[in-house]
């Protein structure tokens, strides 16, 4: 072979891998645009101070969305009580952060949990092995491992999870498809929570996090959180 | 070769024996496991089709869903298209078995024919009264 051919075959190579994430980004240009698209990007809002002790109506809806597994929480309730005297105690809804820069993506083996094009992550559960590190690396406990089949259906349109994988808040991903809010957003009786597309200036989310007020649950860790809070 | 009057009938004989059946398989299985298609849905439909023709999903029902599996999951990409007029979405437990209601009668019967065990039904619902 000589120098010509060589340099001729090797750029063609180089070429050709370099197209590899073309599929990807055409997918997002084609005429079918779905709302997986990396022109969205989806985030969460909420408002701490609306949100009322002994209220579950969230963590009820998300279980009936979601076939939850008993047992386990796609979104829970913590209490916050500053330590001063005759402080009130504050319940704070949690969920997956949907991070940005998501540490469960990084270490799962079999790239079951991944980041969509619209920065959702999720978990593949065809794929997941159940090694559980992703448990281990997530910085804010948002997921759990199914112990149990779970046979207990409360939404047949939604697939349950079988024993040996991890389950976490997906923004109720297939609602968002759809157009439609997560379940716990649209159930929460004192709109404590809102949900949209941080990419969209004018959308209700943005112009809260606009604001600077919002704040996210320890973003020094790195993992660039999607979820704000107000009034924390 | 000594004993080769005995020998050679004998091993002839032993290898009947052990191939028995398989011959007799041969001649005699003639069960098909022939998935019904009476549903309430298809009985109902005026040209009976599928999403894809008849002899493909036969063979390729099984890389179709994965197909729908990865696009759905992965990239949000929910809808299959239209033919004739029908919206479809991709979706096992929306699309496939909205018509094909009777898992027993339908999946079940090749799949426990060739002893395959898809995990499909691990987390997807079957459909009301007819699961497992
Ligand atoms: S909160 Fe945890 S599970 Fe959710 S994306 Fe971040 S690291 Fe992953
Ligand atoms: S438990 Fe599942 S999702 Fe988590 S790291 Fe292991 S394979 Fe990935």
């Amino acid at each position: 072979m000589d120098r010509r051919t060589f340099l001729k075959i090797g750029a063609g190579v180089v070429a050709t891998t370099a197209m590899g994430p073309l599929p990807q980004l055409v997918s997002c240009l084609q005429a079918k645009e779905t709302k997986a698209c990396a022109k969205n990007k989806w985030g969460m809002v909420i408002d701490v101070a609306k949100c009322v002790e002994g209220c579950t109506v969230c963590m009820d809806a998300c279980r009936k969305e979601n076939n939850v597994s008993a047992g386990n929480y796609w979104i829970r309730l913590a209490t916050i009580k500053p330590k001063v005297p005759n402080a009130k105690s504050q319940p704070i809804p949690l969920l997956c952060n949907q991070c940005d820069d998501p540490f469960c993506v990084k270490v799962c083996l079999v790239k079951a949990s991944f980041k969509r094009q619209d920065g959702i992550v999720l978990i593949d559960e065809h794929r997941c092995i159940g090694c559980r590190y992703c448990m281990i690396v997530c910085p804010y406990k948002s997921r759990s491992f199914v112990f149990k089949h779970y046979e207990e259906i409360t939404n047949p349109d939604s697939p349950k999870r079988q024993h040996g994988v991890v389950e976490k808040c997906d923004f109720c991903v297939s609602r968002i498809d759809k157009g439609l809010m997560p379940a716990c957003v649209e159930a929460c009786p004192n709109k404590a929570m809102s949900f949209g597309n941080l990419n969209d200036p004018n959308s209700e989310v943005a112009k809260l996090v606009a604001t600077g007020k919002a704040q996210r649950i320890r973003p020094d860790l790195g993992s660039k959180p999607k979820v704000y809070y107000l009034g924390l | 070769m000594y004993d080769k009057n005995k020998i050679i009938p004998g091993l002839i004989i032993f290898v009947g024996i052990v191939a028995f059946p398989f011959f007799y398989n041969l001649v005699t299985a003639d069960y098909k496991p022939e998935p019904s298609l009476d549903t309430p849905v298809i009985n109902k439909m005026s040209k009976k089709q599928c999403v894809r023709p008849k002899d493909f999903m036969k063979t390729e029902h099984m890389k179709v869903l994965h197909e729908w599996r990865d696009s759905v999951v992965r990239y949000g990409e929910r809808e299959y298209g239209v033919i004739d007029g029908v919206k479809y979405e991709k979706s096992l437990q929306k699309t496939c078995m909205q018509c094909h209601s009777n898992k027993k009668d339908f999946c079940d019967r090749c799949h426990t024919y060739v002893d395959v065990k898809p995990y499909c039904w691990n987390c997807h619902i079957a459909p009301e009264g007819k699961e497992e």
